[in-house]
């Protein structure tokens, strides 16, 4: 008897013959149950300035754990971590690290947090999962980077010991999402919502590539639906591209174009538009009442931190954010 | 400064510039000093089979 499963995690929806695996490459249909290869194995582990993530307001100034296991539900011609995320999980180096000791070993380090970051955490989403229940009982705080390609009840069940997500929001155009990164644009559009929903604290990146999400019209459109959806404190990072993986033949995002969508973002309403990737002021937070510099970053590190009990130490206006 | 269509400077429309030897001496000074204080993450490293876990979230399809 052979039994054909489906997985009900992303909107990939892979359907397995037996033997065969997920399109994350993270999954396996064994005999008629469907297995996750990656439970316990990161292949990436490092502590992190949570400010690479990037969250910029969330616990600013401290340090994240941060892991990762092979695989991706999504194919990005541009992604950074390419070696990891398009790889099989028997092709990659693994730590073994179950979720008790990833809480050890945050707590050993000092970390506040634990990320779930630089592949896709849905793929390992049992082992992020087992490890969220861990650290919430432990008062250390689970944050993840992830693109949204996620179902809506896999992740209602992990909001509720997710403290913090960054969102990927690749581009607002459905053939972006297409033919760049081989998925759709609703579900993560949906998930954004769910997030908002459950009452995480959403941060959005927006890597501008030239020529293929640079359009300032599109860029507008996006960073209206987050204002009519999420609301204008949402921080949204516009991030400078830099030539990789199967995008090698595009130039860097200029500069220009980065403060240009700055500007977009702010004109929209939004209030708190950072661009990263570069030394530039949108690097800063600034309170949208007094325009003082909040907090001055260096690349990920804080150089001064002017936000006091979550208010602004100059004009006492409310910072939304996560502060302690 | 270089309009976009100068043959001088071809590249500066992308706002890529030429790695300076102060910028590079720079990087390597505090590349060295942060990977001397840098913290090593204990982990054992173990390369036999990959642990199964059961998954949480599909469904049997068919019965044949």
């Amino acid at each position: 008897m052979v039994t054909r499963v489906q997985c009900e995690l992303c909107p990939n929806e892979c359907v397995l013959e037996n033997g065969q695996h997920s399109r994350c490459r993270a999954r396996m249909n064994k005999d008629g149950t469907l297995y996750s290869l990656v439970y316990g194995k990161p292949c990436a582990v490092h502590v992190d300035p949570i400010e690479k993530k990037p969250f910029f307001h969330f616990l600013p100034g401290t340090t994240a754990f941060s892991i990762a296991t092979a695989g991706c539900v999504l194919s990005c011609k541009f992604c950074q971590n390419w070696q990891i995320s398009q790889a099989k999980p028997e092709e990659t180096d693994n730590y073994d690290l179950p979720p008790d000791k990833v809480v050890s070993q945050a707590i050993a380090y000092k970390c506040r947090s634990v990320t779930y970051t630089y592949t896709e955490p849905t793929v390992f989403y049992e082992y992020m999962y087992d490890t969220a229940v861990i650290a919430k009982k432990h008062g250390v705080k689970n944050t993840m980077h992830s693109c949204g390609y996620i179902k809506e009840k896999p992740l209602r069940k992990l909001s509720k010991y997710l403290n913090a997500a960054d969102i990927d929001l690749k581009a607002f155009t459905e053939d972006f999402y297409s033919k760049i990164c081989s998925g759709s644009l609703k579900p993560v559009l949906d998930s954004l919502v769910v997030l908002k929903e459950e009452g995480v604290w959403i941060e959005i990146t927006n890597l501008v590539i030239p020529t293929l999400n640079d359009d300032m019209k599109n860029i507008k459109e996006m960073c209206k639906w987050i204002l009519n959806n999420l609301g204008p404190n949402v921080p949204i990072h516009f991030s400078r591209f830099f030539p990789n993986y199967k995008l090698n033949n595009l130039p860097p995002t200029p500069v220009e174009t980065l403060i240009e969508a700055r500007k977009t973002a702010m004109d929209v309403g939004l209030k708190f538009v950072y661009i990263g990737n570069i030394r530039h002021e949108g690097e800063n937070t600034f309170c949208p009442k007094c325009k003082k510099v909040l907090i001055e970053r260096i690349g990920y590190f804080v150089k001064q931190n002017n936000i006091s009990n979550g208010k602004c130490r100059f004009c006492s206006t409310s910072i939304p954010g996560v502060w302690s | 400064m270089a309009s976009a269509d100068s043959a001088a400077h071809p590249f500066q429309v992308y706002g890529v510039n030429m790695m300076k030897r102060r910028d590079f001496l720079r990087i390597l000074l505090f590349g060295t000093i942060f990977s001397l204080f840098g913290k090593q993450v204990k982990a054992e490293k173990r390369p036999d089979a990959m642990k199964l876990k059961e998954a949480m979230f599909w469904r049997k399809l068919d019965n044949e």
